[in-house]
């Protein structure tokens, strides 16, 4: 045993160093930050990362003022959307605003629907506009949350795309055919990125034009009494 | 010992590649810190990691490779720097290979804004070579050879 003692120590020494190199790399780049943040004007990255917030659809220049309503054709009494573009939370007992089973009308009802730019990077999108779009069938709609948390609901016609699967195979994103239509992504909202690193794979990976991040995502979706697939 | 590692292992080859892996680290580090906000961008771009730690891990990075340079460099625990270099190369082996793997097309980051290098797979054999280098400036040197005496 006291043969292989050197090499024993030798071992625990150049940890002990590596450890050195490494906590005071990190001590100089927090000291280095930190002395930047404090300059005027500040140089310094903020320490916690947080995701820019995205341009909404009417910063685009997208008037969508009559998307702040659901569809007359479909929209009940009770389903009515208030002036912050949220819809109020329908009573109980009240219908769905979205049809189960009627076939939709594309002509009739996108008339209404606003024309999405091709701007090449991803939007954000409130739950009147995604309604009209679900209702209309008039836009490829992602839920990019777990297998799990889709099955146990999701917004109706909703094609499931877990982030996580696809940053592991850029195959199963290529197959996405939207054909010709605006895609919506959406996932837990909250603190939920899924949506929009997926978003930002569609727009940067695959090249498309028009792609809207739902961020409000499904909770407030289910929440606001919209039509939930199982 | 083969005469290979034997060879390798050499006082003045081992100093040779701590030099050489050191001003590669020291390049990278100063072009990284030329423009921070730019790495957090590329550190983004792999998705390897949480949102809210890439900032931290752009603060830190180029200042730990800087740290284990200047080791390698002045010759000053220079192994432990060569391991540390090692262990860091090791790490963006893996997220090249892994950005591969994914079919990702984006910028590496590398040697920040300065070089324009996409992941991909001459980047992947370019950090396998460095990594190689960096296994031989582990090395503990062996006997002086006489014929590098000074």
């Amino acid at each position: 045993m006291s043969v292989h003692a050197p090499d024993h120590d030798a071992a625990r020494s150049l940890l002990r160093d590596c450890i050195r190199i490494v906590v005071t790399g990190a001590l100089l780049g927090v000291a280095f930050n930190q002395a930047g943040l404090g300059s005027r004007p500040a140089r310094g990255l903020p320490w916690i990362a947080s995701a820019a917030p995205l341009e909404s659809l009417e910063g685009a220049g997208v008037v969508v003022e009559e998307a702040s309503r659901p569809s007359t054709r479909t929209a009940p009494s009770g389903a009515s959307l208030g002036a912050s573009g949220s819809p109020a939370v329908p009573s109980a007992g009240v219908e769905s605003p979205l049809p189960r089973s009627e076939p939709s009308e594309p002509a009739e009802v996108r008339a209404d629907l606003p024309s999405i730019p091709e701007v090449g990077r991803p939007l954000e999108v409130k739950i009147a506009t995604v309604a009209k779009f679900v209702e209309a069938e008039a836009a490829l709609i992602v839920d990019a949350r777990d297998r799990g948390a889709f099955a146990d609901g999701h917004i109706p016609g909703a094609v499931n795309l877990p982030y996580e699967e696809a940053t592991r195979d850029l195959g199963a994103l290529r197959a996405l055919d939207p054909r010709g239509r605006p895609v919506i992504v959406y996932c837990s909202g909250g603190d939920c990125e899924a949506s929009r690193m997926l978003a930002e794979l569609l727009t940067s990976e695959i090249g498309l034009r028009r792609v809207l991040v739902y961020e409000a995502g499904f909770p407030e979706w289910a929440a606001s009494g919209m039509k939930v697939d199982r | 010992m083969s005469p290979i590692l034997r060879w390798l292992a050499e006082r003045p080859v081992v100093r040779t590649a701590q030099i050489v892996v050191g001003a590669l680290l020291a390049w990278a580090a100063l072009a990284k810190l030329g423009d921070v906000p730019a790495l957090a961008r590329d550190v983004h771009q792999f998705r390897l990691v949480p949102v809210a730690g890439e900032n931290l891990l752009a603060i830190v990075l180029p200042w730990i490779e800087m740290t284990a340079a200047l080791s390698l460099l002045v010759g000053f625990r220079a192994r432990a720097g060569a391991v540390v270099a090692a262990g860091l190369m090791t790490v963006f082996t893996a997220a090249v290979a892994i950005a591969l793997a994914r079919g990702l097309s984006i910028e590496c980051g590398c040697f920040g804004t300065a070089s324009s290098w996409r992941v991909g797979t001459t980047k992947l054999l370019m950090n396998v070579g460095i990594l190689a280098l960096a296994g031989v400036a582990m090395l503990r040197p062996r006997t002086a050879d006489p014929r590098f005496a000074v």
